[in-house]
């Protein structure tokens, strides 16, 4: 389960419907994505990252 | 179908040969199509035209119950609203269709005086169409169902 991504999400007050428009992907996508179930290319990382205004260790580095 | 799928232990040249494999299905589906076109342009269907034809037979309807049953035809359906709005463009459209294709199937027997009988061409129409709603409304079904599993908590939930 991705944990970063849903706060950042929710931080920023949007929906993955939202996030899904504003990064061209769908909502399946980004819910997939949140649940750990798709592993999203790079450019589709970077589009995230963008729109939630974060970098990529913000959300996807994985602390052991 | 884990087992057609490269693993090499490199990404790039895994999905090189993922690609390349696409590619010759691909190569393989179109001289399967110019077999089955040759062969309906001469009206000669040898055994090699009916093998082709069932080729791209299997190979349509696989595609079309993988997609459908996967749940990834409508990916943006996860409230009920939406899947409302849905059914209805989707009755909609197949309403459209059927008229089309009645209309073709209509076209074709009185400019080419076909030997089908009316009955014939409506009970075909009629069995395209409910065949085709009742994929598209499984597909729509499996896609509602499995973006309800995924959708946040936090999102409109209707």
């Amino acid at each position: 389960m991705n944990i970063q991504l849903k706060m950042a999400r929710l931080e920023r007050n949007i929906t993955q419907q939202q996030l899904a428009q504003k990064v061209g992907a769908s909502r399946q996508t980004i819910g997939l994505i949140e649940k750990g179930e798709f592993n999203p290319s790079l450019n589709l990382c970077i589009a995230i990252a963008k729109t939630l205004e974060k970098t990529l260790d913000d959300l996807f580095w994985e602390d052991d | 179908m884990k087992f057609l799928q490269s693993d090499s232990n490199d990404e790039y040249v895994d999905s090189q040969k993922d690609a390349f494999k696409i590619e010759t299905l691909y190569i393989v589906l179109l001289i399967a199509a110019v077999d089955v076109l040759q062969g309906m342009i001469r009206g000669t269907f040898p055994d090699h035209v009916i093998l082709s034809g069932i080729l791209l037979f299997i190979a349509v309807l696989y595609y079309t119950l993988r997609s459908t049953f996967s749940g990834i035809e409508h990916p943006n359906v996860a409230t009920k609203k939406s899947y409302n709005k849905q059914r209805k463009v989707l009755r909609l459209s197949m309403f459209s269709m059927f008229v089309i294709y009645l209309t073709l199937n209509i076209g074709h027997k009185l400019l080419f005086n076909s030997n089908d009988s009316w009955f014939e061409i409506f009970a075909i129409s009629i069995l395209f169409i409910v065949l085709f709603f009742a994929l598209e409304m499984i597909g729509l079904k499996t896609s509602y169902k499995k973006n309800r599993e995924i959708v946040d908590d936090s999102d409109e939930k209707d």
